[in-house]
């Protein structure tokens, strides 16, 4: 029967659709899995969806495996990569040999811009939908501004100061570059006015809270050398008296203790996806794995230069796998060769498998900023202020107490730069495996000569990674970073 | 000089054999169906006269038959009207023939002369013996009528550019798709068969391709419905297939035009006695090519060599080597001898007032590849009743199931990788068979799952339901008036299940994971238009056509998966028995789009010499903003049928000469829905709270600007018959400009939007196509030879400011070989020239290339810059055949029937990354193509073909796109060849009967190294690259005809 009538409707729009005035209302388009904007721009509820959009771009995602290891720890002096598909794109980050037109430069720029176009809809709207009470309004446009600063601050640690889009409008698409001083300062107001409005506890874990915006925050200033700042924002963090470390460092990673005091800010991971895909690229081959488990050809490895220089008391020592027996009952070294000389090819197990993951999707939530970062964070702003002193070097301690190796004495670090170095070396051990070190690197001074050290062409342009290359290519007024 | 009329006769001469009078009966018809019949009525005839003796007195008349030119007819039929006493007339045109002195019935003796193309004759014997006759030639018969858009036309009218395709034409094989017939039966169409894999893809070309971004493929119209399927019907069910090439025949058509137009008819009853026709036939299909990769020893060999010379120790040891034994083929453990059959019965038949046709088919080809194959059922009804004799009603309903079992056909490269790819590739050394566990074996270096895990550890399976037909009624108003009312209808449901087994590795990780994605597509077309056909004055014939059309597009679908199943034994069947916390996924959707148009048309035809068409059609859809909806598709040609004239009529070489110019604009309407419109959409999911939160975001940055890509198309065309037609063909030239291209123009992305859809660029075919039809031996011996040869130039004349150059392409781990820039063939592919080998520390250092090792490419420093950069790529190659061929040579003797079809291509290039993934593997321990390791450079093999293969990642990555890897794809192929015999049929009951035997794919001559050239693994787009392409295969069939 709805075929006949359907007919026979279309028969009779036929018969309008001949005479002169046309037919445009049979014409008008019809929208079955698109919304009008409108509908999510009225109401608490909407609002709340934008802001899930805006958060998801925010939490890495499938961009996990670029973002934590291929941009931030493949250039550096821990993390090596080979084998699979993916070691021809991998290698020019080991090697310093990587251009504007790597998809990962783009793939990391465009969906922090969408985290920030995402933010922008929210903060250009929020004000017009007066049934929100002013608290809560308050707390979400203090989550708005959290996401758009962190994804911008997220984009300078790689391409230095980037155009600050605060607007959805799109009259001007060809924004320029801010100058660094300019970036910082609006990136520091806008983290400051969030963690002003944001609660010290959220409803959902993985939203941002105070803790989390005065971590970005700190991390944020020590990443752009303002140490006093830094100092005073970590100080911020600790004296909310919400966090601790967890006692067993090697068991810190695990899913099953990813609901602890020391995690601060985090990109949740779920099995069932988005997933943390890291332990399949962690696995030596034929490791004996779990049937749910999967093993990639594509093999992280750890420098044993690196794997060296820890205490071998170090608990943190835990978390590395350097030899074992194959599936085949094959005793496999992964440390060194039996003439002594380097594999560099022992196993990061940082991120404890999930026994529950599927295939390559594990659980595991990856802390972008946990306590121990906060603790290293304050110390190392502390020195940089004012040299070494016993409150850098409990800060310190507290790290290693954490570790079971010897505490350090104030006495042993003199100078500024002694201790600069240790907590290079501390911060090594404490964040391998977590995205950190060449950030550290950078900020430290010994992102090239460590690169050069490893027989790498790194050259100081090398500490800014370049714009992608669609982007210039786009944007008449973006200017490339020097070098490229 | 030569005199035409001499050189005419000579070569007819030439081709004279001296015949066997009774033989003479085959040559005459080109249906010997109609002579065999006649044989028939004959033998019994003078049987009956020899059994009965003579009751009536006899005498002989004689004569001699010709035509208005004077030109004796050998092989005129002569009866005696009302008897089945005949004759046909000799060699020299005589006949004799002896007559009863009376009619059956009483009265005058009176006989029939006929011919084919000529206008029968009666003539009354009276008291002459002798009696010459001249046969006038039947313009009308002779005519064969084409349909076009809306409309039937004589073909000798025709302006435009139509290619016409009838039954007996087709090109025969395991055919699926109504678009395999064309195979080289039509210039300018280029039929490619993007897989092999039963109910693999067909790309149809028509005279190149046009748009950059949006769909190349033309329209297809069954029996007036538009959009129809070419694989949802029976091949046999089709009658004819027009191809509208120009944009002045396909403008009628609009905004769904530029790609061109293919009209199928299908076939109808005739008045008369109801016939049955059965055919069928059983296909034994093998694998055409296999590829040679290295075998178990010379795999151990080789990489044992290449450890040896990158300074490491033998890969394997001699106890290794001993222990491995004679290892496995993977080829031979996933191909197979496959069958096919089909079978096609029809009845038809008519009445004053019906005429109906029924069909019914069934296919079912076996994949040559383990647990590929295809079934398939058709059932087609056309019936037609007139009830009075001004109005008409005709339906033409079609209804199809089709079910496929594919096997993974991904373009991936590691443990997800096709299992051809894999077998390829995969370790040779493994042993066939579980290992102790119960599990398929696999070597974990190469990142590889065991081929035949892929095979029996994955199900997909697809079923298509599809029912469409056209439901039309015509009245005629007054005489010459006619208007009808056509609906139109397309219902296609389709069901995807796959199933991904524990016996994967895939599959072990998820616990199985299993998914459902059902669809439902509907077309519902309701067009009203009216014809007027007048001759004013004896000269000026006038046909107007007019009309408007309401269409809609609705779409929507479903899907489910899961994973962590109880059991793999319920595949797909009890998703719920998944496990839902973790694995639960549903998604659904839905789309429509709808158009409306007005269409006009003239045709105006002065003393049959002076012809002229235009036409117009004004297409709106929905998917346009308002100030856009509309746009307007005019087109204009015009015919000089030379060959009427009266200077050209004692000419005596051609018997038709037709000069056709046209223009015409066409679009393209390949667009997403809602590109003009601001819509927000539900965006990424967000972890909150330790579970899955939906967001929402604005979906794009509309462009209410946007319309339609417009064709703009030039034909200027010559028809030609010469030697009374035993030499006819067309040649054509056409330019042909696409341009207001749509274009994703990338955006800042600082926006938060990637891309906006805009109108740029233009793209330029041009070519000549050639059509020739000979028959260059006519009389029992009959050699028939049809040739299809069309060039094309394809240019990217135009692209936006805002993109120098687009580099796509992206096929296993090889990315960016395929390019769009001004002045090059669009999709063409760049990389670098390799122009040798290094032989030498000393030439290393002299190169481009100091980080080289003797051994490796030498790599064309092009902008001598002393590096080798991206600056250094070129364009390697075009995915456009310069030339394509059709060659079909047709012998007939008595009641045999040889045929034999060549098709090629030439000029074509392809990315064999089977190639790449061997010169330089993704890891060590994969198998490579033999030759590049049998003939790999060594210090003692200097002069070799093929770089070292030592440390080959150093010369490949990004390098891997270059003169090695990117290969000539030229081929001429024996499409088929096929031998039938007609068995000579005395009974009545069997109308005809023929067996046949026929061998497709039987030789391809090319270079090139994959299992076909013709494959394409991105599908039927214009980008093409060869990779794990389903082998081609190798088919012999044999078959019967039989109609009663």
């Amino acid at each position: 029967m709805n075929t006949i009538k359907n007919k026979l409707s279309i028969l009779a729009l036929m018969v309008t659709c001949l005479l002169p005035t046309g037919c445009q209302d049979f014409l008008a388009e019809e929208v079955y899995t698109q919304y009008s904007p409108q509908d999510f721009l009225k109401n608490e509820d909407g609002i709340k969806k934008v802001l899930y959009g805006a958060y998801s771009r925010l939490q890495i995602g499938g961009g996990l495996r670029e973002d934590q290891w291929t941009l931030s720890e493949f250039p550096t002096d821990i993390t090596l990569e080979s084998g699979g598909q993916f070691e021809k794109d991998a290698l020019p980050f080991m090697n310093f040999q990587w251009d504007a037109s790597s998809g990962f430069f783009r793939g990391i720029w465009v969906q922090m811009y969408i985290a920030v176009r995402n933010a922008n809809v929210l903060l250009e709207n929020i004000d017009q939908i007066t049934s929100i009470p002013p608290a809560r309004l308050a707390q979400y446009k203090a989550e708005g501004q959290f996401i758009r600063a962190e994804a911008f601050a997220h984009l300078h640690r790689y391409f230095g100061p980037v155009p600050l889009v605060l607007t959805t409008s799109t009259e001007n698409l060809q924004p320029t570059r801010p100058t660094n001083e300019e970036f910082i300062a609006f990136v520091a107001k806008e983290l400051t006015e969030a963690a002003k409005n944001l609660p010290v506890n959220q409803d959902l874990r993985g939203k941002a809270d105070k803790g989390s915006a005065l971590a970005v925050l700190a991390k944020f200033y020590l990443n752009t050398k303002q140490w006093q700042k830094a100092a005073d924002a970590a100080k911020e963090v600790i004296d909310l008296k919400k966090y601790k470390l967890f006692p067993e460092i090697e068991n810190l990673f695990a899913v099953q203790n990813e609901i602890n005091d020391e995690f601060i800010y985090i990109y949740p991971f779920l099995a069932q996806g988005p997933g943390n895909v890291y332990m399949p690229h962690a696995f030596p081959p034929n490791y004996p794995i779990l049937s749910n488990w999967i093993n990639y050809g594509a093999q992280f490895r750890t420098y044993t230069a690196f794997y060296k220089t820890f205490d071998p008391t170090d608990r943190r020592l835990r978390m590395f796998v350097t030899e074992y027996t194959d599936t085949k009952g094959v005793k496999q070294k992964l440390l060194e060769d039996n003439s002594g000389k380097p594999l560099d090819n022992a196993r990061s197990f940082k991120y404890t498998p999930d026994p529950n993951a599927i295939s390559q999707n594990n659980g595991n939530d990856v802390p972008v900023i946990r306590y121990a970062d906060i603790l290293l964070s304050r110390a190392e702003a502390l020195n940089e202020v004012a040299g070494p002193s016993q409150e850098a070097i409990d800060l310190i301690n507290q790290v290693r107490a954490r570790a079971a190796v010897p505490v350090l004495k104030l006495a042993d670090y003199s100078t500024k730069d002694k201790l600069r170095a240790h907590l290079l070396k501390e911060r090594g051990w404490e964040f391998f495996t977590e995205g950190k070190r060449r950030e550290d690197q950078i900020r430290m001074g010994t992102f090239i000569s460590s690169a050069i050290a490893r027989g790498k062409n790194a050259k100081p342009f090398h500490v800014l990674y370049p714009l992608p290359q669609s982007e210039i290519e786009a944007n008449l007024n973006l200017k490339q970073n020097e070098g490229y | 000089m030569i005199n035409p009329k001499t050189a005419a006769s000579q070569l007819f001469k030439t081709m004279e054999k001296p015949l066997i009078p009774q033989e003479r009966l085959l040559r005459l018809l080109r249906i010997s169906i109609t002579q065999l019949l006649l044989v028939g009525l004959f033998v019994s005839t003078s049987h009956a006269e020899i059994f009965s003796g003579q009751k009536t007195l006899d005498k002989t008349i004689t004569g001699k038959v010709s035509d208005g030119n004077g030109e004796r007819l050998p092989g005129v039929s002569i009866v005696v009207k009302g008897t089945q006493r005949g004759t046909v007339t000799n060699e020299q045109g005589t006949y004799s023939l002896s007559v009863p002195d009376q009619a059956p019935g009483g009265g005058g003796i009176t006989l029939i002369y006929s011919f084919v193309g000529y206008l029968s004759q009666e003539v009354t014997v009276g008291n002459r013996s002798t009696l010459d006759i001249t046969l006038a030639t039947d313009t009308k018969a002779l005519e064969e009528v084409v349909v076009v858009g809306y409309g039937t036309q004589r073909k000798s009218d025709l302006t435009g550019s139509v290619a016409s395709v009838t039954e007996k034409d087709f090109t025969q094989g395991v055919n699926n798709s109504a678009l395999q017939l064309l195979n080289g039966r039509a210039s300018g169409v280029q039929i490619s068969q993007s897989s092999s894999a039963p109910g693999g893809g067909i790309a149809i070309r028509i005279r190149g391709a046009g748009s950059i971004n949006s769909s190349n493929e033309p329209l297809i119209v069954i029996d007036g419905l538009p959009g129809a399927s070419t694989t949802s019907i029976s091949p046999e069910d089709i009658a004819s297939i027009q191809i509208l090439k120009d944009a002045s025949a396909a403008a009628i058509y609009g905004s769904r035009a530029a790609n061109g137009v293919v009209l199928i008819t299908t076939k109808k009853g005739t008045k008369g006695k109801p016939q049955v026709n059965y055919s069928a036939y059983l296909g034994v299909q093998t694998v055409a090519k296999r590829m040679d990769y290295l075998t178990t020893p010379q795999y151990i060999q080789a990489l044992n060599d290449l450890s040896t010379d990158q300074g490491g120790a033998p890969k394997f040891t001699p106890d290794q080597i001993s222990s491995i034994g004679s290892g496995t083929n993977w080829q031979d453990q996933i191909f197979r001898t496959a069958l096919a059959q089909n079978h096609q019965l029809s009845f038809s038949g008519g009445s004053d007032n019906t005429n109906y046709y029924l069909g019914v088919n069934y296919l079912n080809q076996d994949g040559v590849v383990l647990r590929s194959g295809l079934k398939k059922y058709n059932v087609r009804l056309n019936y037609q009743v007139n009830p009075s004799d001004k109005f008409k009603v005709t339906l033409n309903l079609n209804t199809n199931r089709t079910m496929t079992n594919n096997i993974l056909t991904t373009n991936s490269g590691n443990e997800n990788a096709g299992p051809i790819n894999t077998a390829l590739q995969f370790d040779p050394t493994i042993p066939t068979g579980l290992d102790a566990t119960g599990r398929y074996p696999f070597n974990p270096i190469i990142s590889l799952e065991n081929p035949l895990a892929l095979l029996y550890g994955v199900d997909q399976k697809k079923v298509v339901n599809r029912t469409f037909g056209t439901l039309s009624a015509d009245y005629e108003i007054l005489k010459g008036w006619t208007t009808t009312l056509r609906l139109g209808g397309d219902i296609a449901n389709d069901r995807n299940d796959n199933y991904n087994s524990t016996v994967t590795q895939k599959g072990l990780s998820s616990g199985g994971i299993g998914s459902v994605g059902a669809g439902e597509d509907t077309h519902w077309i309701s067009e009203l238009f009216t014809t007027y056909n007048r001759t004013f004055n004896g000269i000026h014939q006038l046909s107007i056509l007019g009309g408007a059309t309401l269409e809609k597009y609705d779409s929507n679908d479903l899907g489910a998966s899961s994973i962590g199943f109880l059991s793999d034994a319920s595949l797909t069947n009890l998703l719920q028995s998944g496990d839902g916390d973790r694995g639960d996924n549903v998604s659904s959707g839905r789309s429509s789009n709808k158009l409306n148009s007005y269409l006009g048309r003239v045709n105006y035809t002065l003393k049959d010499k002076y012809l002229l068409t235009a036409s117009i059609r004004t297409d709106g859809t929905s998917r346009f903003s308002d100030q856009n909806k509309y746009a307007v598709f005019p087109s204009f040609a015009l015919g000089w049928r030379i060959s009427e004239e009266p200077f050209m009529q004692q000419n005596n070489l051609f018997n038709d000469l037709k000069l056709r110019l046209s223009y015409g604009q066409s679009g393209n309407q390949a667009i997403g829905n809602f590109q003009t419109l601001q819509t927000f959409i539900a965006g990424g999911r967000a972890v909150l709270g330790g579970g899955l939160v939906q967001g929402v975001e604005p979906a794009r940055i509309p462009n209410p600007d946007l319309r339609w890509e417009t064709t703009e198309e030039f034909d200027v065309g010559l028809d030609f018959g010469i030697i009374q037609g035993r030499l006819s063909g067309s040649l054509e030239y056409f330019i042909k400009n696409t341009r207001d291209q749509l274009f994703n123009k990338p955006l800042p992305t600082t926006s938060g939007f990637q891309s906006i859809l805009v109108n740029f660029g233009e793209v330029r075919n041009q070519g000549l196509d050639l059509m020739l039809e000979s028959r260059n031996l006519v009389n029992d011996f009959k050699w028939n030879t049809n040739l299809t040869l069309s060039t094309l130039k394809n240019t990217v004349v135009d692209l936006p400011d805002f993109i120098s150059q687009i580099l796509t392409g992206g096929v296993g781990f090889t990315n960016n070989y395929s390019l769009v820039q001004e002045g090059s063939p669009m999709r063409s592919y760049y990389g670098y020239a390799i122009n040798g080998i290094l032989q030498s520390k000393e030439e290393v250092a002299a190169s481009a290339q100091p980080n080289a090792k003797p051994g490796h490419p030498r790599f064309v420093d092009q902008n001598g810059d002393g590096k080798i950069s991206p600056d250094d790529r070129v364009i390697l190659g075009s995915p456009f055949p310069k030339l394509i061929v059709g060659l079909n040579n047709s012998f007939s003797y008595k009641g045999f029937d040889l045929n034999v079809l060549f098709t090629g291509v030439q000029g074509v290039s392809s990315l064999d990354n089977n190639i790449v993934e061997s010169l330089y593997p993704i890891n060590f321990e994969r198998n490579r193509i033999a030759e590049h390791y049998l003939d790999r450079w060594t210090p003692n093999n200097p002069g070799a073909k093929y770089p070292s293969g030592v440390n080959p990642s150093t010369y490949g990555g990004a390098l891997a796109v270059n003169s090695l890897t990117i290969s000539d794809a030229s081929f001429l192929r024996l499409k088929t060849a096929s031998l039938s015999y007609a068995i000579p049929l005395a009974g009545k009951k069997v109308r005809s009967a023929s067996v046949y035997v026929a061998a497709d794919n039987l030789l391809t001559i090319t270079k090139f190294m994959g299992f076909d050239p013709d494959a394409n693994a991105s599908g039927n787009g214009v980008e093409r690259a060869s990779y794990n392409s389903y082998p081609l295969n190798r088919t012999v069939r044999f078959g019967v005809n039989v109609g009663f």
